[in-house]
């Protein structure tokens, strides 16, 4: 199988920016090309080959072995192909992402899969704050496809996204789904506080109560939601459903909100999972 | 040639082109399945008069469905595209959305698409919620039972209707008996419907009419009770003839659906009291696929 490594070679002080090094981009050159590629390091131009020992075949399978957490941009822009990065990315892995497999086998910086709009984006690892939020100057956030983090996220997770899926394994920190437009976040561990904030639509779905809401969601009740069947089908391939027992019982807790907005977002819980008291309010 | 002992006639069933669709509707039990496919397929047996020639083709059990629960699947067969569109939106609309816990999704895959829920979310009044999953749109549209689930479309192809045959007996009973036995044959198969009450028709009919308003008439070379009058084809022994219609989304399903529903036609030999297998041949005029009887059946 043809596949194209990137090692870096010694970490640098100075941050990369790694956006040109695209599967779709080097599967077009020959290593020595390849090798000339222009990096920026701090006030210099360095060729890739002084900070990437090469190996393999350009093709559209390319990994990326980085020596430290300060890559940022790697896969941005990303159409097709496969990028699997061995160890820790930097900021904005996966910006603007619309096709193709990025695969982080470590953790990510912030900013993660923003203004993704089509393919995959995974994380083994954690990630930083504002996961599959807007790129910056942008007034949407991820537009389609789907990021999975198999561990935790920080704070702003889905900010004002509007189609697409984010699947969190681990814990979201707060503000997750601030100001979101549609589409749908999964959260199997704990959530922050002040989740679903200006939501207008779209959905959040936990795997237990929220210690906190936003006062501005009501309580709609305890639903059968076909879609969910859908849904579970779909994450079973991806993740281990914990407390949902979907198939056979995906009652949930309802709450849609946020009612100082479009108010059709909603949240859900399984029904099942500490039906006790509703949670309180976070104050606005 | 004969099966059993009974004559099939050197003839051939004359069937047209179609567009056809496939969805599937599903339910909290497989009765709810079926009742909302039997009311969308209801009034769906020719496209004279329904628009549109509908049935169910199978049952589904809950792990063959998209949501786990059990369903149904339904073949609806068109003669224009728009004619189908048409006809799928109002029967989803008024025998699907309507029939308690039902949910109803796409049955075919390809580029050629048919609006299912596209429009139909528009019932939710501004609290229809879209959900893309694994690459399809769906819409939630909130009802009184809780939510009802549609596919944002589904996919149409090119098909067959109208392979048929007829079963001349000495007696209503006798054609009838050996119809439900064909019937029952024929329902097993995939990719096929009978779109007539209970699989059955027992007004076959010609192109045209002396009345011009009509595009078919009744089909007097077969009625029993003129054998005297007419260009009878029918012998003196014959005393009631029902037909088979199948409409299917290749020649090659309605060939090997009628050659299962001749051959259990024609099980019971001549004590069943089935005189004849002959079919439905309008000289050509009707359909550019000709099924052989001889060769359906060898």
């Amino acid at each position: 199988m043809k596949q194209l490594t990137l090692t870096q070679r010694h970490a640098t002080a100075q941050r990369l920016d790694m956006r040109s090094f695209l599967p779709e981009h080097l599967a077009q050159l020959s290593l020595a090309q390849i090798a000339e590629l222009p990096l920026q390091v701090g006030n210099q131009t360095t060729p890739a080959s002084e900070l990437f020992e090469l190996s393999g075949t350009p093709c559209e399978d390319l990994r990326l072995v980085p020596a430290a957490d300060n890559l940022d941009f790697i896969g941005a822009g990303m159409r097709q192909g496969e990028l699997t990065v061995v160890g820790n990315a930097g900021d904005a892995v996966g910006q603007g992402m619309r096709g193709g497999l990025l695969r982080v086998e470590g953790n990510t910086g912030d900013e993660a899969g923003t203004g993704l709009s089509g393919g995959e984006l995974r994380i083994t690892g954690n990630t930083g704050e504002r996961l599959g939020g807007p790129s910056v100057g942008a007034t949407q956030g991820m537009s389609g496809g789907q990021i999975q983090v198999q561990g935790s996220a920080r704070d702003r997770v889905g900010e004002r996204m509007r189609r697409g899926l984010i699947l969190i394994q681990g814990d979201a920190g707060s503000w997750c789904g601030v100001n979101m437009i549609a589409g749908t976040i999964v959260v199997q561990g704990h959530i922050g506080a002040m989740a679903g904030s200006g939501m207008r639509r779209g959905t959040l779905l936990l795997s237990g109560p929220p210690a906190a809401l936003p006062s501005t969601f009501s309580d709609n009740g305890v639903h059968d939601l076909n879609f969910l069947h859908l849904l579970f089908a779909h994450l079973k391939a991806v993740t281990d459903l914990g407390p949902w027992t979907a198939a056979d019982n995906p009652s949930v807790h309802r709450y849609l909100g946020d009612l100082a907005d479009a108010g059709m977002g909603e949240i859900l819980w399984p029904a099942a999972s500490a039906d006790v008291d509703a949670p309180t309010s976070n104050p606005r | 040639m004969k099966l059993n002992g009974i004559p099939i006639e050197d003839t051939f069933a004359e069937a047209f082109g179609m567009k056809a669709t496939r969805i599937l509707i599903t339910a909290i039990d497989a009765r709810w399945a079926r009742q909302a496919g039997d009311t969308m397929t209801g009034f769906a047996t020719s496209v004279i008069g329904c628009g549109v020639e509908a049935g169910i083709e199978a049952e589904l059990e809950a792990d063959a469905t998209p949501d786990g629960r059990p369903g149904i699947s339904v073949l609806l067969f068109g003669m224009s595209n728009k004619e189908l569109a048409k006809q799928l939106e109002n029967r989803v609309g008024q025998c699907v959305l309507t029939c308690p816990t039902t949910a109803v999704f796409s049955g075919m895959d390809g580029d050629d698409k048919l609006p299912l829920g596209k429009n139909l979310r528009f019932f939710g009044d501004g609290w229809q919620i879209s959900k893309q999953i694994g690459g399809r749109r769906y819409w939630r549209v909130p009802v009184m039972d809780g939510e009802f689930l549609a596919e944002e479309s589904t996919a149409r192809c090119k098909a067959v209707g109208g392979g048929n045959f007829l079963v001349l007996a000495k007696s209503q009973r006798a054609a009838l008996t050996a119809c439900e036995a064909a019937v029952a044959a024929m329902r097993r198969l995939p990719n096929v419907i009978l779109p007539f009450p209970g699989g059955v028709v027992r007004s076959g009919s010609k192109v045209g009419s002396k009345y011009k308003a009509l595009m078919a008439s009744t089909n007097q070379a077969f009625c029993p009770t003129l054998r005297g009058v007419t260009a009878s084809n029918l012998s003196s022994e014959v005393r009631s003839v029902m037909e088979i219609v199948v409409n299917g989304l290749t020649p090659e399903d309605i060939a090997a659906a009628m050659r299962a529903g001749i051959h259990a036609a024609c099980a019971g030999g001549p004590a069943s009291d089935v005189v004849r297998v002959s079919a439905g041949n309008y000289g050509g005029k009707l359909g550019q696929f000709h099924f052989r009887l001889h060769e359906v059946t060898a």
